[in-house]
């Protein structure tokens, strides 16, 4: 394991991995600069990639910019939270109860199909300027993903396993907590990962319409007064965040949801392994002895 | 349990227990079975099935003769539509934890290693304790997975994991099992090993096992005793006695009495040997 990881790190690997990315990336900045050396496009409305470089560097530096990435993290990982916990508090019943899922269904969907930012002006008039209308916004727009995606988890839960539960005699709560929980995980983590996403934007939306804070105010901010690199370097701030996310994200499903991936399933096989062999050892290290009977009558 | 009693003595049921254990453990009894689901599809007709303990009996017939019907109404996951079914001498109403169920699919939890899959049986009954965990590395050793109790199902082969689920089915610990295909999603060369295994395990643990299968060679030399079904709607056309000796082998499949009884299944099929592979002629080339 530890050898593969150490194989997957070295330096010929990264560099056959990471060629194809790193010259995209150059042929998009080497036609930015051309556009601007040709004067295809004016300096003011899109400056040199360098310029953007430095303004982030000098953004990063400055006091104020830390407050303002820590307004937009908080708005979008607590409207995350909330919209999640919603989601799953109405899925669930959802997913057991076909009158709970005909009594939520279609307002689920309503407010799918209705553009949740036509809500967003709203909501600020309602919650304030405040935080606590960014989290809402943000909060609404994470709802629908969860929602959807945890009931589709639950309803496709293998219909033979669930007979399979019955048949051992499962109660309804043992099904749900060993077969219906863990069956759902996958399609579930599917929809958390693009809520959080969407909590983001949630976020930046809710600031454009009205903050005191936030990358997104910085950003209409800059670019009304033309410092399009400040612009930019904000931009590039917002993507940082929305792949922090996505990385905690990945790393939350990989560890939840290890049993589809190969490496986390070799990890855990041997620990388990592992830790049985200790515990044979401990109990005098002999073999587990037969039993004069396989089939234990109870 | 005098209802119990007449039915066993039926005619055609060939080789109907007569006094033993009608009572005992591991006895099946189902008289009369009808089911008729929503729809109106006919999927059982008055069908009586029996098992003395420690029998293998294998049912054969063609797709949609109601074979997984049967064993779910068996197993009581699904209601009956008339006629009563008996297990260990008590009404089958509902789900028991006395009757083992195991499916065409080995339907493991992908989560959970080879291990905690087969101790699922004692964990939901909340019997989990040392002696089962002991239990379950027998089993698993005993159907050839000793090596592999802490993998998961993702890295196991098909037919490991019917091994996996076959210990599970053992798990459970009684004495009637319920088998529906439980092989048919692996290879030929697979399945017969599988197949030997099953004889072997059965053999070894005397419990009573209902195995249903499209297959007439393994039905038969398997079994007991051979039920074969036709459908539309689902009711038995044959039962066929298999006095071969045990413990069996495959070598018997050669033996012309072997051959007998499984020309008397094809004729119970009435499946013209020509073409045997094909179900969809089987109710309208009647012999
Ligand atoms: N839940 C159900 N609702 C309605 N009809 C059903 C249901 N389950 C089975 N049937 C019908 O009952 C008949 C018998 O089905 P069953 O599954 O018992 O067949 P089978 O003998 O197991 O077939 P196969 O060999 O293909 O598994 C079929 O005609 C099928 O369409
Ligand atoms: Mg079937």
């Amino acid at each position: 394991m530890a050898r593969k990881v150490l194989h997957a790190l070295s330096p010929m690997r990264l560099a056959r991995r990471l060629w194809p990315p790193l010259l995209f990336l150059a042929i998009l900045v080497g036609l930015w600069e051309l556009a601007i050396e040709v004067d295809y496009v004016s300096e003011r409305i899109l400056p040199h990639p360098k310029d953007v470089a430095v303004s982030f560097w000098e953004l990063i530096r400055s006091d104020f910019v830390w407050d303002d990435i820590g307004a937009t993290l908080w708005e979008s990982v607590a409207g995350f939270v909330l919209g999640a916990a919603l989601g799953l508090a109405l899925a669930i019943p959802s997913g057991l109860s076909p009158v709970m899922r005909r009594m939520l269904g279609p307002y689920a969907v309503a407010l799918q199909v209705t553009p949740r930012i036509a809500i967003a002006p709203l909501i600020i008039a309602w919650a304030g300027f405040g935080y606590s209308s960014k989290i809402w916004i943000a909060a609404i727009i994470a709802f629908f993903p969860v929602y959807v995606n945890t009931l589709t988890g639950i309803l496709t839960v293998d219909e033979e396993a669930r007979e399979m539960f019955r048949s051992l005699g499962a109660s309804r709560w043992q099904t749900f907590q060993h077969l219906m929980v863990p069956g759902s995980l996958p399609v579930m983590f599917a929809g958390l990962k693009t809520a959080a996403g969407l909590s983001l934007v949630g976020a930046v939306v809710g600031e454009f319409i009205s903050a005191e804070r936030g990358l997104g105010v910085l950003v209409q901010q800059f670019a009304s007064q033309l410092a399009m690199a400040d612009a930019f370097a904000v931009i590039l701030m917002l993507m940082f965040l929305g792949l922090l996310l996505y990385g905690v994200m990945e790393w939350l499903e990989r560890t939840t949801v290890f049993w589809l991936h190969d490496d986390r399933l070799v990890a855990r096989s041997r620990r388990r392994a592992a830790r049985a062999e200790k515990k044979l050892a401990r109990n005098g290290g002999v073999p587990p002895k037969p039993r004069p009977t396989l089939v234990g009558r109870r | 349990m005098q209802e119990d009693s007449r039915a066993l003595a039926k005619p055609g049921l060939g080789g109907g227990p007569s006094a033993v254990g009608e009572r005992g453990e591991g006895t099946i009894l189902a008289e009369n079975v009808t089911k008729e689901f929503e729809g109106g599809v006919r999927a059982l007709d008055d069908v009586d099935l029996s098992a003395r303990p420690g029998e293998f009996v294998s049912i054969v017939g063609p797709s949609g003769c109601g074979k997984s019907t049967m064993l779910r109404l068996i197993a009581g996951l699904i209601p009956l539509s008339g006629g009563t079914i008996t297990v260990n001498g008590r009404q089958v109403t509902e789900p028991r934890q006395d009757i083992a169920l195991m499916f065409q699919r080995p339907t493991l939890l992908p989560w959970q290693t080879a291990l905690q899959n087969v101790l699922l049986p004692p964990k939901l009954g909340k019997n989990l304790d040392q002696g089962a965990e002991r239990q379950a590395y027998e089993l698993l050793d005993l159907v050839g997975l000793s090596g592999f109790e802490h993998t998961y199902p993702r890295h196991l082969s098909g037919g490991m994991q019917q091994r996996v689920a076959l210990a599970r089915l053992l798990m459970v610990g009684v004495d009637v099992l319920l088998l529906d295909e439980p092989f048919a999603a692996v290879d030929q060369l697979t399945r017969e090993r599988l197949n030997l295994e099953l004889l072997r395990v059965h053999e070894r643990l005397s419990a009573t096992a209902l195995l249903v299968t499209h297959n007439i060679q393994e039905a038969t030399l398997l079994a007991d005793r051979v039920i074969v079904m036709t459908p539309r709607p689902g009711r038995i056309a044959d039962v066929i006695d298999v006095p071969l000796p045990r413990p069996r082998a495959p070598e018997m499949l050669a033996e012309p009495e072997f051959q007998e009884l499984v020309l008397r299944a094809y004729s119970g099929l009435q499946i013209p040997l020509v073409d045997e592979g094909d179900t969809r002629q089987a109710g309208v080339n009647g012999a």
